[in-house]
C-alpha cells in the first residue's frame, strides 16, 4: 500500500521551553501538524510517539504524554532507538500505514533536553556497555571524534573544510523559524572554539534543544499535498564500537547499505541527479563530510570540494539541510522526525524562505544508536 | 489483515535472579533455543523489532546490547519502548506490508539489576504524583480497594484468584517460583497477592505458513492521571478486545492467557475482556506466575501460541499491558490453522 506523508508540524526549537511542560510542548507540534493535514484527531487511527527516557529522567514518558499526543482511547506505540528515534519513528508509522492496519498515523517524537541540565551527553555514557566501553566512551562527542579522526587521517581534511559545513547550516537556519541556533558563523569563529573532543570543536558539533515535531502519514491523502514515501530502508550495526569501527565495517558501513536499499525501492541508478534536496543527520561536520560520500552525493574524499563549490547550498545543485541541519536544532527524539518533516515539506512545497525550487525528490537521513542509519526517500509521486 | 503466523516461540525459565547472565545474554540464550526448536538461523530473518526498557536495562538505547544477539548487523531492526505484545503490532506490520518475510521478535526484562519501586515512581507524573512516593505497588493497592468497594466484595476474593494463579503457575516449569507471603504489601492487597518482579525473556519468529495465526490485534491507551479513570473499571481493556475479535472475526475464544499485576486484575480483566467462565485463563499461571518486564505479554502470546500448536483449542486470547494499572492495553486473537 502507498504512504503519503499530508501534515507536519514542529515547535520552534529552542534552548531551553520553561513555559510549556512535555505534553503542552507536544501539543503545539500536533495542533500545526493536523491543521497542515486538514483533519481533526479523530482523523488519526493509531499514534507513534518517541523519546529517549534518560535525558529528561521520566520512564514511561509516552504515557505521561498521552494527553499532549492526543492519544487518550486511541493505538499508542512508543518507539525509542536513541538518535534515530525520530526517523525511526517515521519508519514505524509508515509500516503501520503500509501493512494496512490503519489508515491514518501519526508520528510524534520530542525532546526537553533543558530537563538535564547540561548533562546530555552523561545520558548518552549510559548507552555503552558498563563495563567493557564506559570508561573510555564519554558520550556522543567522542565517538564521533573517533570517526571524525579516521577520517582526517583518511584524507588529510583541514578543520576549515569541516567548518565550511557548519557555516552554510547556520545560514540556511536563518531561514528557518523553527531553528534553533541561527546566528552566522564563519570559519575562523569555527576553528577558534573550544576543543571538545579532537579534533571536534563546540561549533563543529550540533546542540541540545527543546522542541517537537508531529507527522502525519496515511494511504488516503485525497487531494491533500502529499509527500509519497519511495524507498524506506534501515540497517543496523555491532553493539561494540570496536566491531563498528574495524573489520568489514566503518562508521558510514549502515549508512551506505541503507541508502542503497531505498535508492533500490525508489527504483533510482543516479541518485546524484535524482535527488533534489538532502536532509541528513549530520550530529557534527565531520560526519556530514564522511556521510555525503557514503550517500553517494561524491566520491571518497570529494565533500570537502562538494561543500566549497557551493552545490550543498539552497540554490547550488544538491542542497544540504535547507533547514540548518542537527548541526542548529537537536531535539533528540524529535531530531529524524523533523528530517522527515523538511524532506516532505520540501516535496510538497511548502518550505517557505528555505524552500528548495522544484523539488520532486527529497531524501532524509537517521542516525544513532552503535553508528546504525534510516534512510527515506520522499517523491512528489507514489 | 494479511495473515502472519508464528512459526516458533521460546522463553527462559522466569526467576528472582540471574546472576549468571546479563540482559545481552539472556536475550542471546532466548534467541539460541528459539533457533534450536524451529531448526532456524540467523539467515533466515529479514527484519527484527526488540521489546525492552531503558530505565529498566540502566542503559539508554539499551537495545544496542541487542544488536549481536538478533543478529541486526546489515539488515533493518527497531525497538518498541513497551511491553512485548505492543512489539509485536510492529513486527506483525513490517511482514504485513510485504516488506519483509521473517521477522525475530524479542522481549526481554531484569528486574533483578534495578530497583523496580524507584523506577516505577519516576514513571509517574514529575509534578503531582512523585513526590507523594507513589509506585506501582501502591497504585494496584488502589486499584485493588475500588475494584472491591465498587462490587461490595470482600479481600477473601483476591487471595482466591491468587491461589488459582499460584496453584497453575506450580505446573509450568518456567514460572518464577517464590515464597511470597499472605503479609499486607500494598492495602487491600498481600504480598501473594502482586506480581513478582522477575528475570526472563521470550522470542517469537513471525513469518508465513506456521501452525497458529495472529488473527487480529486491538490495543488503547488510556488517560495518564490515576484520578482521570474509575479504577475499579476495566478501562480501555474492552475497547482493545472489541477491536481485536472484531479484526479477527472470532466471538469467543478457548483459552486466555492475560497480564495480571495483581490477582485484582486476574478478576477485573477476565470481566474487561468479556471472557465466559468455560474459557480456561492463564493456564500457565499468568503474570502472577512470572512478571518478566517488558517480555510479559509477549510470553502470554508464546504460551497461548504453544497451547494451540499442541491442539489445546483453536482460538486464543493473549494479553499484554504497559504503564501503571492498565494506562495501555493490548489484545491479540490467535487461531490454529486448519
Amino acid at each position: 500500500m502507498n504512504v503519503a506523508i499530508i501534515g507536519c508540524g514542529q515547535t520552534n526549537h529552542r534552548s531551553r521551553r520553561l513555559d510549556v511542560s512535555a505534553p503542552e510542548l507536544i501539543d503545539e507540534a500536533v495542533q500545526l501538524a493536523l491543521s497542515d493535514a486538514r483533519i481533526g484527531p479523530d482523523g488519526i487511527d493509531a499514534i507513534v510517539v518517541g523519546n529517549m527516557e534518560h535525558f529528561e529522567g521520566i520512564h514511561l514518558s509516552d504515557l505521561w504524554a498521552v494527553e499532549g499526543t492526543g492519544g487518550v482511547g486511541k493505538p499508542q506505540i512508543k518507539v525509542a532507538t536513541g538518535g534515530t528515534t525520530g526517523s525511526s519513528l517515521a519508519q514505524a508509522a509508515y509500516y503501520l500505514v503500509a501493512s494496512g492496519f490503519y489508515r491514518t498515523v501519526m508520528a510524534v517524537g520530542w525532546e526537553r533536553l533543558s530537563d538535564s541540565e547540561g548533562e546530555t551527553t552523561t545520558g548518552i555514557v549510559t548507552a555503552f556497555d558498563p563495563i567493557y566501553e564506559r570508561p573510555t566512551l564519554a558520550g556522543a562527542v567522542s565517538g564521533l571524534a573517533i570517526l571524525a579522526c579516521q577520517y582526517q587521517a583518511k584524507f588529510k581534511t583541514r578543520a576549515e573544510d569541516a567548518a565550511l559545513v557548519v557555516v552554510q547550516a547556520r545560514e540556511n537556519a536563518a531561514r528557518n523559524p523553527h531553528a534553533h541556533l541561527t546566528k552566522p558563523v564563519t570559519v575562523a569563529d569555527v576553528v577558534k572554539s573550544p576543543l571538545l573532543s579532537s579534533p571536534i570543536r563546540y561549533l563543529d558539533m550540533c546542540p541540545t534543544s527543546d522542541g517537537a515535531c508531529a507527522v502525519v502519514f496515511t494511504s488516503d491523502p485525497g487531494d491533500r499535498k502529499s509527500a509519497w514515501a519511495r524507498g524506506v530502508a534501515s540497517r543496523h550495526n555491532h553493539t561494540y564500537l570496536g566491531d563498528v569501527a574495524e573489520g568489514s565495517a566503518d562508521f558510514k558501513h549502515t549508512l551506505k547499505l541503507a541508502a542503497a536499499e531505498a535508492y533500490r525501492l525508489a527504483g533510482m541508478s543516479n541518485p546524484r541527479k535524482e535527488i533534489d534536496v538532502v536532509e541528513m543527520y549530520e550530529p557534527c561536520t565531520w560526519a556530514a563530510l564522511d556521510w555525503a560520500e557514503a550517500l553517494g552525493l561524491c566520491g571518497p574524499g570529494e565533500a570537502a570540494g562538494l561543500w566549497a563549490s557551493g552545490a550543498t547550498r539552497l540554490d547550488g545543485d544538491i542542497p544540504v539541510n535547507p533547514s540548518g541541519g542537527v548541526l542548529c536544532t537537536n531535539p533528540i527524539g524529535a531530531t529524524g522526525l523533523v528530517r522527515v518533516a523538511e524532506a516532505a515539506m520540501q516535496v510538497r512545497g511548502i518550505a517557505g524562505a528555505r524552500q528548495v525550487d522544484g523539488v520532486e525528490t527529497a531524501m532524509a537521513t537517521g542516525f544513532g544508536g552503535s553508528f546504525w542509519n534510516e534512510v527515506m526517500i520522499l517523491g512528489a509521486k507514489p | 489483515m494479511k495473515p502472519v503466523s508464528i512459526l516458533g516461540v521460546a522463553q527462559t525459565k522466569h526467576c528472582a535472579r540471574r546472576d549468571d547472565a546479563n540482559y545481552m545474554e539472556l536475550a542471546f540464550e532466548v534467541i539460541q533455543d528459539l533457533f534450536r526448536k524451529t531448526g532456524w538461523s540467523h539467515d533466515r530473518v529479514d527484519t527484527i523489532i526488540s521489546a525492552s526498557s531503558d530505565f529498566w536495562d540502566g542503559r539508554t538505547i539499551s537495545e544496542i546490547a541487542i544488536q549481536d544477539p538478533a543478529g541486526a548487523p546489515g539488515k533493518s531492526a527497531s525497538k518498541v519502548s513497551m511491553d512485548g505484545a505492543f512489539a509485536l503490532i510492529y513486527a506483525a506490520a513490517r511482514i504485513a506490508s510485504g516488506a519483509f518475510k521473517t521477522c525475530l521478535v524479542v522481549a526481554h526484562g531484569k528486574a533483578s539489576e534495578g530497583e523496580p519501586r524507584a523506577i516505577a515512581n519516576a514513571g509517574f507524573d514529575p509534578l503531582f504524583q512523585r513526590p507523594i512516593g507513589i509506585d506501582d505497588h501502591t497504585a494496584l493497592g488502589l486499584q485493588a480497594r475500588r475494584f472491591l468497594e465498587k462490587r461490595g466484595m470482600l479481600g477473601s476474593v483476591l487471595a482466591e484468584a491468587a491461589a488459582q494463579s499460584a496453584a497453575a503457575a506450580a505446573k509450568n516449569p518456567n514460572a518464577h517460583r517464590r515464597a511470597a507471603k499472605h503479609v499486607l504489601a500494598a492495602d487491600p492487597l498481600h504480598e501473594d497477592e502482586i506480581a513478582p518482579d522477575s528475570d526472563g525473556a521470550c522470542a517469537l519468529l513471525l513469518g508465513e505458513g506456521g501452525p497458529v495465526e495472529l488473527a487480529g490485534f486491538g490495543c488503547a491507551t488510556d488517560a495518564h492521571q490515576l484520578g482521570e479513570r474509575d479504577l475499579g473499571d476495566p478501562g480501555v481493556l474492552p475497547r482493545a478486545s472489541l477491536e481485536a475479535h472484531r479484526m479477527a472475526g472470532v466471538r469467543e475464544v478457548d483459552v486466555a492467557e492475560i497480564h495480571d499485576a495483581s490477582s485484582a486484575q486476574t478478576l477485573l480483566w477476565r470481566e474487561g475482556l468479556g471472557l465466559p467462565e468455560r474459557v480456561a485463563l492463564n493456564p500457565s499461571g499468568g503474570a502472577m506466575g512470572a512478571q518478566p518486564g517488558f517480555a510479559t505479554g509477549l510470553v502470554r502470546v508464546a504460551e497461548v501460541c504453544e497451547r494451540l500448536a499442541r491442539g489445546e483449542g483453536r482460538t486464543g486470547l493473549a494479553h499484554g499491558m504497559t504503564g501503571f494499572v492498565g494506562q495501555a492495553h493490548c489484545v491479540w486473537i490467535l487461531r490454529r490453522r486448519s
